[in-house]
């Protein structure tokens, strides 16, 4: 950037640069890490399947994290910064307006010409990254259509503008994430689509393993922890009875870090859980009541 | 010279006639006896004066012959002839008169002084007017005095004469039957009522005539409602309100008095002092807020009241229309008010609530119902008070109002919910015989039971008892302890509320030592699931007994207790308690401390021997009576709730009513379970089991099981099934509110609106309207197919994009070349705007549409003033060529329309809804489903178009909420309600006359401009060429077409969609 670079109090990377450095917490609940390293071997295209909040993102970082773990070890620093430490992690959250174009790169004025920018996803198959598009179903058709040659045994990317087609680096994978849920019927996955990916499906954990994630995040006592475990599963009986989507692990471990920094338990899951999962006052005083019925 | 002139007397009266004189010679001797000749001479004299005075004066003369000998005891002789001298004046006005008051005179006279007789007199000739009417009227007076005057004093019987007076102005009737009246209704009022109470009625009388004759009729029942202290008050209230404006006097007297029955009587003078605060503000208010009281006393105490109707007044003072509403009950404000201050908790308040709260605590989807709904069914729950549950629904009482605050009422609910909630999640009524127990060595299997013939587990279980009663208690009381004890341990925020509450059910139990021996350890046993008892009183020589059941009562109070683990430890106890005699101990009671329990069980030694199994020692004892119910806990029917859950799935699994058990099998379970209460039932009474059993069956019918999370199949299920059946089954209601613009406030829960798919007819109409206009089919269709393609635009000058714009690049390089600033906007991007759009035809299914199009068409054309005859011969000419080919009725058009709309809307793909509505009244307002919102087009919908026909009336407004309501669950970006009438909303008190055509107008435009606020966009099109007038009141800024040409309306519709959605 700039010659004090040494005084920049912030982290700025490429996209393609960024690595996941520390390990995240994650923890498995059933076989996903295993399906998904074999995927990554036999580089399968991963859909990621599963309602809000319930480790998802937490689980692509933990991945590229642990596949990019023996890379660090055989090759120490090199100048190209590419493939230093692990595998780059390159996360696109779609929305309604996401196109192609963005995904892709675009030219842009520079003085008198020109200048071709890649998009995310040209830079993540460049360099071999992990790509993952969250929530995938929110972005236009034709972001949909325009990763179906990388999604099978071509693994190329056409980049129309440029007339270029661009091979995929052996390292890159395509992880996309969607939620049955709470997506209308018109923004279903096409067919076409999902047949490429193999899917992993993420349910909420057992109370047992949710008290064990929230007291890791947030380092309440494992007696909180469980009184929380206990109160997302009481909340998510609720699901399609007066809420749209149960309440999610994370939300759940936000209540705990407000009890950690002393909160009184009710009030932190009144912000945390009531006024975040629903504005209908009758739901919202319902949860409460099952609050009150758990936490004194 | 005596005897002669008496002689000459006599002759003398005879001439009158021979009566006379046989009265006379009656009563001469008596008259002798107490008269000097002089006086015998003046008294005798009088009379003939009375006969000579006109032509039937000799009647009364009779009379006062007759009567003398009375009188004459009565007064002295001065007295007498004043007396008698009264009575020949009245002579002269009339016979009638002055018979009537020598007739009455002896009854009369021991009542008045001899000074008053005149002012009788006087009175009662205030009723003389000379006709004979008044005259019969007078004379009844004079008749009945003697009983008038012992209830009345002459001021009063004064009044009560003027009273009449005037009542004859109106009606001599009315004023006979109130005199006759009179002897029953004085005795029934006070003598300090009489006054304001014959005032009140002289008001009536002039101002309200009709009523005042019921008013006196039924006065002592009307007073003797009210607080003695405050009748006085009452009636002179009355009278003020009837000399104000007499109209209201009557239903203040009428409905006053009886909602002050209703109420406590010491609030009586309070509430009046609050009604005279607004009487002076509206009378109207007035007499509405009193017959109010009622419910508001009842709902919150006369304090509550009197911060309710501060409310009001204000209310009142703003605005009078809505003040009335205000205390009529009928406005949402004084609905929320009353809410405010009541600290009752009514079900139907908090039920969505509690539903939500058990299904967030067991994962099912139980509902919550009122317990009479439970008893109701008759399938063995008798109490209307307790909560209990039957598998499918938690059932609670209607109301709670056990604590001055609404909050620790609702606490009360949440509790028992829990405790339910708590059995379900528990597992009370998984309960298998298979399954090991945790904590107890396993003996039902050594016990065995018949493992065959069992409908279910629990069935065979309790089947290892003789005195099944007694096992089915322990296993309550054992059960219910396991769940509160897991309750607490896993709700810790509850756990303070849940014991104190145990805490309050302990305190109503009954002492022990009130209670035979086999109870008292049953109580114990209640007791001890309320709290943790360190020592109690009990007799000493069963201590070891106790420590037994107490040992036991304990252990399952643990975290890996299972229902199992209560059945075994019912095992147990039942072996002790059945050994125990059932007798009253009266000696030896001390404490026992029972701090100190062996952790390890030492097992009683019990024979298992013995036949058969458990048969109870009896003795000369008490019957055994099961314990009280604890009330938060409510009624445990494991047994039959489990029957009640086999029922249902082998049901629900063969999809046929028949059952596969066989009738007998549940007859004898029935007989023998010890939990259908035997008030209900006589044991071995087969013919109320048998409708018992029916009762039973038929509620499996209804409600299939209930499996965590499988409620949403249920409903598309039951939504199929019914699709299938006929009308009827699908009555589901909703309340809504109606608006009433005179208080400009809602009334609310005002109109029922039942929903109900409509029949399924023939889809020949469908096919036929599709064929006939072919034509318009595929024209409309055309005009759809083109509005697809104009969604993808192409958006230029963007900031971002898919690319570069060639035209705005060149600009910015022009314009920077020139030197100034370029600008940014180069890029273009093509837009899809994604087509989204909801829309609920709501179809007018009111009678009139059923008129004919061609008929009213032509009718209009001619002129048939003059030439009645031509117009009739055209008309039967006109008549017959419309039977010969059915005549079209504006339905069939609306009908027509929506079919060739339908094939538009599904080629581009809208969300649509058809609906129907009609009925008549407020509470049947009828919701016709022809396609609901999400369900698919399909040969169904076709068949009920078939099927929609006019019906009643027009009641917009609340199909307009529901259809809304409807609408506001969908998530697309445009929703539309096209509502498609051919008139103006009417119906019963809802613009049927010209009174209420405001009214009904005002609701349906508050209504439509609900759905404005939902986001939603109204339309209305009416084909009613008078439509002009009131759309334009009743739409105000909403969208609104009035289609003149009803046969243009299939083409006119599916334009207007289309300029609607575009």
């Amino acid at each position: 950037m700039s010659a004090q670079g040494a005084r920049t109090i912030y982290k700025e990377h490429m996209i393609e640069e960024y690595v996941v450095r520390e390990e995240p917490y994650y923890l498995p609940l059933s076989d996903e890490v295993e399906v998904f390293e074999a995927a990554y071997a036999q580089k399968i295209p991963v859909l990621l399947k599963g309602p809000t909040g319930c480790g998802k993102t937490r689980f692509v970082e933990h991945m590229a994290y642990r596949l990019g773990r023996p890379l660090t070890i055989v090759k120490p620093r090199s100048k190209q910064g590419l493939t230093e430490g692990g595998i780059p992690l390159v996360t696109v959250a779609c929305h309604e307006d996401l196109s192609a174009t963005d995904l892709v790169g675009r030219y842009l004025l520079e003085g008198e010409s020109t200048k071709w920018i890649d998009g995310p996803l040209t830079r993540a198959v460049k360099s071999g990254a992990i790509c993952y598009l969250d929530e995938i179903v929110e972005a236009r058709k034709d972001t949909t259509v325009l990763i179906h040659p990388l999604t099978d045994h071509r693994r190329i990317l056409p980049v129309e503008k440029k007339g270029q087609v661009i091979e995929a680096s052996g390292n890159f994978l395509l992880v996309i994430s969607y939620n049955p849920g709470y997506q209308s019927a018109l923004k279903d996955l096409k067919h076409s689509t999902r047949q490429r990916f193999i899917a992993i499906e993420f349910g909420y954990p057992t109370r047992e393993e949710e008290r064990e994630i929230i007291e890791h995040e947030s380092e309440v006592s494992p007696e909180i922890a469980w009184e929380l475990a206990k109160l997302g599963e009481k909340v998510r009986n609720l699901k399609e009875h007066g809420l749209e989507e149960g309440v999610s692990t994370r939300l759940l471990i936000y209540a705990a870090k407000l009890i950690g920094e002393g909160i009184p338990p009710r009030r932190a899951c009144h912000v945390a859980i009531v006024w975040a999962l629903t504005d209908d006052a009758e739901v919202q005083r319902s949860i409460e009541e099952v609050v009150s019925t758990i936490f004194e | 010279m005596e005897d002669k002139s008496l002689s000459s007397l006599e002759e003398e009266l005879k001439r009158f006639s021979p009566a006379i004189l046989a009265e006379f010679q009656k009563a001469a001797p008596s008259a002798r006896e107490r008269l000097s000749p002089q006086q015998f001479q003046e008294w005798a004299g009088e009379g003939i004066a009375i006969a000579q005075l006109s032509f039937r004066t000799w009647e009364a003369a009779l009379e006062y012959f007759r009567v003398t000998p009375k009188v004459l005891e009565k007064l002295s002789f001065a007295d007498f002839l004043s007396w008698a001298q009264l009575g020949r004046r009245l002579s002269q006005e009339s016979s009638a008169l002055s018979s009537a008051y020598f007739r009455a005179s002896p009854g009369t006279l021991g009542l008045l002084s001899p000074s008053a007789i005149g002012d009788w007199v006087r009175i009662g000739k205030i009723l003389y007017q000379e006709t004979w009417r008044s005259s019969s009227l007078c004379c009844k007076f004079y008749e009945t005095s003697p009983k008038l005057l012992r209830y009345l004093s002459l001021e009063e019987t004064e009044r009560f004469v003027h009273f009449l007076h005037s009542l004859t102005e109106k009606s001599y009737d009315f004023a006979t039957e109130c005199l006759a009246l009179a002897e029953e209704v004085f005795p029934g009022i006070e003598r300090e009522e009489r006054k304001p109470f014959l005032n009140l009625a002289l008001v009536l009388a002039e101002t309200n005539w009709r009523d005042a004759k019921t008013y006196f009729a039924s006065a002592p029942k009307l007073l003797s409602r009210i607080e003695r202290q405050e009748r006085k008050r009452f009636l002179s209230i009355a009278q003020a309100i009837a000399t104000s404006d007499g109209s209201y006097a009557p239903s203040f007297l009428f409905d006053g008095s009886q909602a002050l029955f209703r109420v406590d009587e010491v609030h009586h003078g309070r509430l009046l002092d609050l009604f005279e605060k607004i009487l002076l503000v509206s009378p109207v208010a007035a007499v509405e807020f009193l017959k109010s009281c009622p419910t508001l006393v009842d709902r919150i105490g006369i304090s509550g009241t009197e911060c309710w109707f501060e409310e009001g007044k204000r209310v009142l003072q703003r605005r009078e229309e809505a003040g009335e509403a205000y205390f009529r009950l009928e406005s949402a404000k004084s609905e929320e008010v009353l809410e405010r201050l009541s600290s009752r908790v009514e079900l139907e308040q908090v039920r969505e609530l509690l539903r939500m709260y058990s299904r967030a605590l067991t994962g099912r989807n139980a509902q919550i119902l009122s317990s009479e709904n439970l008893k109701d069914k008759g399938i063995g729950w008798t109490s209307l008070e307790n909560p209990s549950t039957e598998g499918t629904a938690v059932y609670l009482p209607s109301f709670i109002e056990r604590y001055d605050s609404k909050g620790q009422n609702f606490t009360w609910y949440k509790v028992m919910v829990t405790h339910q909630a708590g059995h379900l999640e528990f597992g009370s009524f998984d309960f298998s015989f298979d399954k090991e127990s945790e904590l107890f060595p396993n003996w039902r299997f050594e016990l065995g039971g018949r493992s065959r013939d069992s409908i279910t587990d629990l069935e065979r279980f309790f089947d290892l008892f003789a005195d099944r009663r007694l096992a089915a208690d322990i296993f309550t009381a054992v059960e219910d302890s396991r769940v509160d004890y897991r309750l607490k341990r896993e709700y810790a925020g509850i756990r303070g509320t849940y014991e104190q509450i145990q805490r309050e059910a302990l305190a109503w139990r009954p002492p022990l030592h009130s209670l035979p021996l086999r109870e008292a350890f049953l109580e114990f046993l209640v007791q001890m699931s309320l709290q943790d008892l360190k020592e109690i009183v009990f007799p000493a020589e069963v201590e070891g007994e106790l420590r037994f059941v107490a040992q036991i009562g304990s252990r399952v109070k643990s975290p890996q207790a299972t229902v199992e683990d209560s059945a075994e430890a019912t095992i147990r106890l039942y072996s002790l308690l059945s050994t125990i005699a059932n007798e009253i101990c009266a000696q030896g009671w001390q404490t026992i401390d029972l701090s100190q329990l062996p952790q390890a069980l030492d097992e009683l030694k019990l024979s298992l021997e013995g036949t058969p199994w458990g048969e109870v020692a009896k003795g000369e004892e008490p019957p055994y009576q099961s314990p009280e119910v604890v009330q938060f806990r409510g009624d445990f029917k494991p047994e039959l709730v489990q029957l009640l859950t086999k029922l249902r799935q082998d049901y629900s699994k063969k999809d046929s009513p028949v059952s596969p058990l066989s009738p007998e099998a549940l007859m004898e379970l029935l007989e023998k379970s010890a939990e259908i209460e035997i008030t209900n039932l006589s044991v071995g009474d087969l013919s109320s089991l048998g409708l018992f059993l029916s009762n039973i069956l038929g509620e499996v019918e209804q409600s299939p099981p209930l499996q965590p999370d499988q409620a949403k199949k249920r409903d598309s299920r039951k939504k199929m099934k019914l699709g299938e059946k006929a009308l009827n089954e699908e009555e589901r209601s909703f309340l809504y509110d109606e608006w009433n613009f005179r208080a400009n406030d809602y009334k609310p829960k005002w109109c029922r609106v039942r929903e109900k798919a409509l029949a399924e007819g023939t889809t020949d109409f469908f096919e036929n309207t599709l064929r006939d206009h072919s034509r318009l089919a595929a024209q409309i269709k055309r005009q759809f197919e083109m509005l697809t393609p104009e969604l993808f635009k192409k958006i230029k000058r963007l900031h971002d994009g898919e690319d570069f714009d060639l035209d705005a690049v060149i600009e910015s390089m022009v314009e920077k070349k020139a030197g100034i600033t370029p600008s940014e906007k180069i890029y273009w991007r093509r837009n899809k705007v994604e087509r989204d759009v909801s829309v609920v035809f709501l179809l007018d299914m009111s009678a009139s549409t059923s008129e004919a199009i061609e008929e009213v068409r032509r009718l209009d054309d001619w002129d048939f003033y003059g030439d009645i005859r031509g117009y009739m011969s055209r008309f039967r000419a006109y008549r017959e060529e419309i039977a010969g080919r059915k005549s079209k009725q504006i339905i069939d058009v609306e009908k027509e329309s929506l079919v060739l709309l339908i094939g538009a809307l599904e080629t581009i793909g809208d969300k649509y809804g058809i609906y129907g509505f009609s009925g008549y009244g407020r509470d049947n307002v009828e919701f016709f489903v022809i396609k609901d919102i999400e369900e698919d087009f399909s040969e169904k919908v076709k068949g009920r178009i078939d099927k929609v026909t006019p019906m009643h009336a027009t009641r917009m407004g609340p199909a307009i909420r529901h259809a809304t309501s409807k609408l506001g669950g969908q998530d697309s970006k445009t929703k539309i309600l096209f509502l498609i009438s051919d008139g103006r909303p009417q119906d019963q008190g809802y613009g049927r006359d010209s009174m209420e055509k405001d009214y009904a107008i005002h609701d349906t435009k508050m209504a439509l401009l609900e759905a404005k606020r939902r986001n939603i966009i109204p339309f209305c099109l009416t084909v009613d060429k008078a439509g002009q007038d009131y759309l334009k009141k009743m739409c105000h800024d909403i969208g609104y077409e009035v289609v003149w040409n009803i046969q243009s309306l299939p083409k006119r519709l599916p334009a207007l969609y289309r300029r609607l959605t575009a």
